[in-house]
């Protein structure tokens, strides 16, 4: 226990030193690496936990992202008040998959996912006098109380910040009642009903808590990014987080940060030969499914098995294996 | 305007209806979500380009060049990468699809370069008139190859050994096994047939689209929203499925009033939630079973 | 002796099937009740009305005085009613202890925004429910498999962890579909005792399905049959072994009543 504290909070010394010894640009790859986690982390909330197939998550984030740039250009709220309300905005429009999740079986509620996704990507541009159109919004600069915030360094200290307290409250959830509700709904919905949890009830948070954080991860791009477009927010992003869940680990928080940072930095390993990204893309989810498929986090827990599995009797060692965590 | 809009309708429709009954026939008999089709199609209708552009060659042996290289290619993807993972779960498999989707799309750049080309129309020459309604040539040998594929399909279920074989793995793939039948054969075909039917479209679908890396992404959610509409388990449901779509589309288009009418996803797919909220299984798809 | 469970002239149709044909009998408080019959009777029908996952067409079902067929499926608990499932209803990514945790999930009463806030009342509450199952697991000698995934256990411990979950809920009545399917004898024999602890010790009143007549005659006081949705015959086990519609319904099955 001692070990794992030292080591998490000796990670987090070294991020939040981070800026003392990378330059801007590499801070600004980090940052945007703190925004898809926070999305993936989201999305495997609802699809990994709770079963809740979304192709369409990209929807959550182009909400997210402009809600947050329209409370801070608009509405002048700061930011420590428009990112949270923006994540908020967008966990209410979370409600709107709810109504299909309570109704169809997995295939059909994917499709609507997939719609959801496709017609918040049509309206968008279309309703130019909120989103200023196909051009998209720039956003103002960041202030805390006068000071500005508009410095890599400074929006890579948000960014960071935002993502290790969704990262601690994701671990609060699913380490819960409300996780193992969302596992029980995903693995045998009958058994989770005996044991007392109303569908629609759990569903609903599911929907809201997934929302939610996609919406905070789109907020976070806006701020870090400083512009929005409604180009970033297609099918291809969708499946971008989709990707990135399922090659870190389904239903697994570190999977979920694994799998978003590999594939946010994987343009920036391969950056010079176009098309080579994206074969390398596809050949990984394509392995991943071959020789990992509980994701490389799944993989990567196999070979460091906890001290716990020790105690067991002989036999069950041998045989036990721990594949999803 | 009626007319027309109904009849042009029906044109993209048979296209999505084609991509729909792809997407199902593979579902059916393998349990796979195919995600890659679109890149798979793409792929399958740059043969027919490169056979066309770069060699010269006829437009109907290019056409057939791309079927044929659409049934190689979904025998690669079954038998290559598919089959190894076998074990994964389903979540797995779909995700490789798009896996392998996301490779042909980067080989595919390589190969084809990443401009957005155009493609001829299988059959050229002035538009028919019947009554008060305009047909392209096009949009007639979309129909009747449409109508060939389903009946063709239809035939080969219901008349010969294969297709009951396929029938069979579909409905009980351990059963259809222990009866003699080589599922990992049916398995190769349907996505031989499956790839091949994309390949189809493709060439259908490019000279209207244009041909380009991701041309066929759009054509693919319908498609999908298309398969479902009519019950992902049910082949007619997705012709109908696609026909309905495609007459919906061209109906929204022309009597939505102008800031809505370019929304012509979202009511798909508004309509497709609506026909879901009545009728969770799909227009034809077998009814949920309760399983406690 | 108070009545738990009254069901009343239940009736219930799966399309044309009539599964169920005016079934009524009634479980006393602290009894151990059986419920057979032949494939197809409509046993588990019963217990999927009860569980509410089912509407029936006619029919009443109370459970202590209160109608029960105005309840949806989660608030079954609530009232005190828990089950075991035929195939299993355990989650089989979870761990022993999170199964177990399962168990107490209607007694929770931190909301998720307690619980994701990492309020102190929450982390109490989980640590509480964990002891508390970390004790039963001790009481059945079950402690090292704590942290073992469920599916990758032996099926015998896997339908003692689903009882052992079922009694977390601290219920009144308990449900148990087939608990020694697929058991051996030293197995079957170690359930029926552990189910008669049960009753005897925490004072649940049990009705169970089963099959094998070992256990239904060994354990139950009260024992009802049915064939083909209707109620053949009630009575104790004596009773029922030599009663000639039980005999005739069976005819067919091997041997089953002879113990």
């Amino acid at each position: 226990m001692v070990r794992q504290v030292l080591i998490w909070g000796g990670l987090l010394l070294l991020l939040f030193l981070a800026p003392l010894f990378l330059h801007g640009y590499s801070l600004y790859i980090l940052s945007l690496g703190g925004v898809y986690v926070i999305a993936t982390i989201g999305l495997n909330l609802l699809t990994g936990y709770a079963g809740q197939v979304s192709i369409g998550h990209a929807g959550f984030l182009a909400i997210g992202a402009y809600a947050a740039a329209l409370l801070l250009a608009r509405a002048g709220l700061p930011f420590w008040l428009g990112l949270p309300l923006a994540g908020l905005i967008t966990g209410l429009t979370g409600f709107i998959l709810l109504i299909p999740a309570l109704r169809l079986s997995t295939i059909y509620l994917a499709v609507a996912t997939l719609g959801f996704g496709a017609a918040v990507y049509e309206i968008l541009p279309r309703w130019s006098a909120l989103t200023g159109g196909h051009q998209g919004m720039r956003l103002p600069g960041l202030s805390l109380f006068g000071l500005k915030l508009d410095t890599d360094m400074s929006l890579y200290l948000l960014s960071l910040i935002v993502t290790v307290i969704m990262i601690l409250m994701a671990r609060n959830i699913v380490y819960s009642k409300l996780g193992r509700a969302f596992i029980a709904i995903r693995d045998h919905e009958t058994a989770a009903q005996a044991l007392g949890i109303s569908l629609p009830r759990y569903k609903a948070y599911a929907f809201f808590i997934s929302a939610f954080y996609t919406g905070i991860a789109g907020g976070l791009y806006a701020y870090v990014v400083g512009y929005i477009s409604p180009g970033g927010f297609d099918l291809g992003k969708s499946i971008y987080l989709f990707s990135m869940m399922a090659l870190g680990g389904m239903a697994s928080i570190p999977g979920s940060v694994v799998g978003a940072l590999f594939l946010a930095f994987l343009p920036f390993w391969l950056s010079s030969f176009r098309g080579l990204q994206q074969f390398i893309y596809g050949a990984a989810l394509v392995s991943v499914v071959v020789f990992m498929p509980y994701g490389i986090w799944g993989f990567v827990r196999r070979w460091t098995m906890p001290d716990k599995l020790k105690r067991l009797p002989r036999p069950l060692r041998a045989v036990m294996e721990f594949v999803h965590r | 305007m009626l007319a027309q809009l109904v009849v042009s309708g029906l044109a993209a429709g048979s296209l999505y209806a084609l991509m729909a009954l792809g997407l199902v026939l593979i579902y059916k008999t393998t349990d796979i979500v195919n995600f890659g089709y679109g890149d798979m199609t793409m792929f399958s209708t740059f043969i027919a380009y490169a056979l066309l552009t770069w060699y010269g060659l006829p437009f109907w042996t290019s056409f057939l060049g791309a079927i044929i290289a659409g049934f190689l290619l979904g025998i690669l993807v079954d038998r290559g990468i598919l089959r190894p993972a076998r074990n994964a779960p389903v979540v797995s498999l779909l995700i490789a699809t798009l896996g392998i989707g996301m490779m042909l799309e980067a080989i595919a750049g390589w190969i084809f370069g990443y401009d957005v080309k155009a493609f001829p129309y299988a059959l050229k020459g002035p538009p028919i008139i019947l009554g008060n309604v305009i047909l392209r040539r096009h949009d007639l040998l979309v129909f009747a190859v449409a109508a060939a594929i389903a009946l063709l399909l239809f035939a080969m279920f219901k008349f010969t050994d294969i297709g009951i074989a396929m029938r069979a793995t579909a409905q009980n793939k351990r059963a259809a096994r222990l009866m003699g039948i080589s599922t990992e054969r049916i398995s190769a075909l349907s996505w031989a047939l499956g790839v091949g039917i994309g390949a189809v479209a493709g060439v259908l679908i490019a000279p209207i689209a244009f041909l380009g890396l991701t041309r066929m992404i759009p054509v693919m959610i319908k498609a999908f929203a298309a398969a479902v509409l009519g019950g992902f388990t049910s082949m007619p449901g997705a012709i109908v499925g696609g026909l309905l779509l495609g007459v919906t589309e061209n109906l929204v288009s022309g009597y939505m009033p102008p800031p809505l009418a370019p929304l012509k996803t979202t009511f798909i797919f508004l309509v497709l939630i609506l026909v879901l909220a009545i009728r969770p299984q799909g227009l034809l798809g077998e009814p949920p079973g309760r399983r406690v | 002796m108070k009545e738990m469970l009254e069901i009343e002239g239940l009736v219930m149709k799966f399309g044309g099937l009539k599964a169920l044909d005016g079934v009524s009998f009634t479980v006393e408080e602290g009894q151990i009740v059986g419920l057979i019959g032949p494939n197809g009777a409509g046993k588990s029908t019963v217990f999927n009305l009860i569980s509410r996952f089912y509407q029936p067409v006619s029919g009443r079902i109370r459970f202590q005085g209160e109608n029960l067929l105005k309840l949806r499926p989660h608030q079954v608990i609530e009232r005190g009613i828990a089950r075991t499932f035929q195939n299993l209803g355990l989650f089989p990514y979870m761990t022993v202890l999170e199964n177990l945790l399962m168990g107490k999930h209607s007694r929770f009463k931190s909301g998720p925004w307690s619980i994701s806030l990492g309020l102190p009342r929450a982390r109490h509450e989980e640590r509480a429910f964990q002891a508390e199952a970390e004790g039963l697991l001790n009481m059945l000698g079950l402690i090292e498999l704590k942290d073992a995934l469920v599916s990758l256990l032996p099926y015998g411990t896997q339908k003692l962890i689903e009882l052992a979950r079922a009694l977390m809920t601290g219920p009144k009545l308990l449900l148990l579909d087939e608990p020694v399917a697929g058991m051996n004898t030293s197995e079957t024999q170690k359930m029926g005792g552990f189910i008669r602890q049960i009753r005897d010790q925490f004072g649940v009143t049990v009705l169970l399905v089963e099959h094998d007549m070992s256990l239904v005659m060994g354990i139950c006081d009260w024992i009802i049959v049915l064939d083909f949705g209707r109620k053949i015959a009630a009575g104790t086990p004596q009773e029922v072994q030599h009663n000639p519609a039980v005999i005739e319904a069976y005819l067919g099955e091997e041997a089953p009543l002879s113990v």
